[in-house]
């Protein structure tokens, strides 16, 4: 079973959940959150890594101006002055310009877009750093998930947009982490709606269990919605979390929630 | 605006509420098509299903309109699909502008963008000075869309391990768009030898540190009960830190 943990809200513990769950399971760990991966400072291992590209054009000399390309582009992703110019920054390699380019003169060539890094440790953790200046994590997570079997936790991005849907899409179970804050809550129902339109099983994990709102749990009760797990709120999480170490005091909380789900 | 807060604690007077259409998603018109496939063989996302002929998963269309240009018998149209709501709205702090996008979809930089552009009209139709934008989470479209066209960057990081990588990613992103950085810590005193790294970082690499910030069991209380403004050893802070800020900004 593939499990991901996602949040609407960031800060919520989806690493917290997500390295420690897999880790006390021992199932592979994918940490979808390119943009800001985290869940290696948490798993040690031998390290190894390769550089990850997408597709982006490149005009050719025979280039004759002809503006065919700046037409199908839905991105602005080129301008034509002479000949065509493209903004790679822009591209969502969609392929429609060098396809549609009566000259053949677009050739699609690779850009690095970020690594994929793979540790072997006590488990195996798979992550993507995004190249800094990247618009789009989607490509890189689309190439990090192509590594995935059938049982795996996914660490996805904070919020309720693209990435997020990326992350969660290929997933048989969605783990939402909340914690008691009106804030979560909100962020928690949007993140509900997501998951529900995409058809998936779902429940939630309460972090910081024991802040005085109590929202969270009576959203839940009143939706029909399954609290898996609560988590305390304690000094000493979030000290362990700071120095990277994993929770061995909840070793059996995290074993009772993955037996719950799986 | 994927996961909007700050409304929650600002209870702003709502003057007025938009529907945003700024995303366009394909639609595949049964009856001229002809069961060809192309659409099918060309989309890179995945976007093309067959259930009993083809048709469009709104959730991994991106839009781009390849399979609506090369369509043999034009059976693909482009249609306008609602991207979020906008908000415009008055607190007792002045204006406030946000949006909520609709969940799941994409285009959020684009939405960023125009609340942007909302707040800059503002801001020049009522002569202020100054305007503040609470970025997303990360260094990818949405961030890249706030941090266009602005001054200066406030990079609040805590004091773990990940905040100090994040932080760094987040000051690399914001030089690369020749933004100057001003770097918080909040919760310093979680670990103060990482706190103490990040403050060297940025002295090493000429970046303004603002301050440090305690963890304040208050600050959280009043957080989540909505006790706005914050007045507690943290909201002081905050305060002094927002002075040093000014003082960079004017």
């Amino acid at each position: 079973m593939r499990i991901a943990v996602a949040s609407g809200k960031g800060g919520t513990g989806k690493t917290t959940v997500a390295v420690n769950l897999a880790y006390f399971n021992s199932v592979d760990l994918f940490d979808l959150d390119v943009e800001e991966p985290n869940d290696h400072i948490f798993i040690k291992g031998e390290r190894s890594e390769r550089k990850a590209y997408r597709k982006v054009p490149m005009v050719k000399d025979n280039c004759n101006g002809c503006r065919v390309c700046k037409e199908v582009c839905n991105y602005s992703a080129i301008f034509v002055i002479d000949k065509a110019y493209v903004f790679p920054e822009l591209c969502h390699s969609c392929g429609a310009c060098s396809y549609f380019c009566p000259e053949n003169a677009i050739e699609e060539v690779d850009r690095e877009i970020g690594k994929i890094i793979t540790v072997n440790g006590d488990i195996t953790l798979i992550y993507g750093e995004l190249a800094i200046g990247e618009a789009s994590p989607v490509f890189l997570i689309k190439q990090v998930k192509d590594s995935m079997g059938k049982t795996a936790i996914i660490d996805c991005p904070p919020g309720n947009s693209c990435p997020m849907v990326e992350s969660v899409v290929d997933s048989d179970y969605v783990l939402l982490v909340a914690e008691p804050t009106p804030f979560s809550l909100h962020d928690l129902k949007l993140a509900v709606q997501v998951v529900s339109e995409l058809k998936k099983d779902f429940g939630v994990v309460i972090n910081k269990y024991g802040l005085p709102f109590n929202g969270v749990e009576k959203y839940c009760k009143e939706n029909g919605i399954e609290i898996i797990g609560k988590i305390p709120f304690k000094a000493e999480i979030a000290k362990a979390y700071s120095r990277g170490e994993l929770l061995y005091d909840l070793k059996g909380l995290f074993k009772e929630i993955y037996e719950v789900i799986a | 605006m994927d996961a909007p807060n700050l409304h929650i604690l600002l209870q702003p007077e709502i003057l007025k509420r938009e529907e945003v259409y700024i995303s366009r998603k394909a639609y595949i018109v049964r009856d001229k098509c002809s069961l060809c496939g192309l659409c099918y063989d060309l989309c890179r996302f995945n976007a093309i299903k067959i259930n009993d002929g083809y048709e469009i998963d709104e959730t991994r269309c991106e839009g781009c309109g390849f399979c609506f240009n090369a369509c043999p018998e034009k059976a693909i149209e482009m249609r306008e699909v609602k991207t979020g709501d906008l908000f415009i709205s008055k607190t007792e702090f002045g204006y406030f502008v946000h949006a909520l996008l609709k969940p799941g979809e994409e285009n959020s930089g684009r939405l960023v963008a125009e609340v942007k552009n909302r707040a800059k009209d503002l801001a020049e139709e009522n002569k202020a000075k100054l305007i503040l934008i609470d970025a997303p989470a990360g260094i990818g479209c949405p961030v890249i869309a706030s941090l266009s066209g602005v001054d200066f960057a406030i990079v609040v990081t805590e004091p773990t391990l990940s905040g100090l990588r994040d932080m760094v990613r987040v000051v690399e992103l914001a030089k690369h768009f020749r933004v100057k950085p001003l770097v918080v810590i909040n919760k310093f005193d979680l670990n103060e030898e990482i706190s103490a790294k990040i403050e060297d970082y940025c002295k090493k690499n000429d970046i303004e540190f603002l301050g440090k910030i305690p963890f304040d069991e208050k600050l959280i209380e009043q957080f989540s009960a909505l006790k706005f403004p914050f007045d507690c050893l943290a909201s002081e802070k905050i305060l002094e830190c927002w002075d040093k800020a000014k003082s960079c900004i004017f």
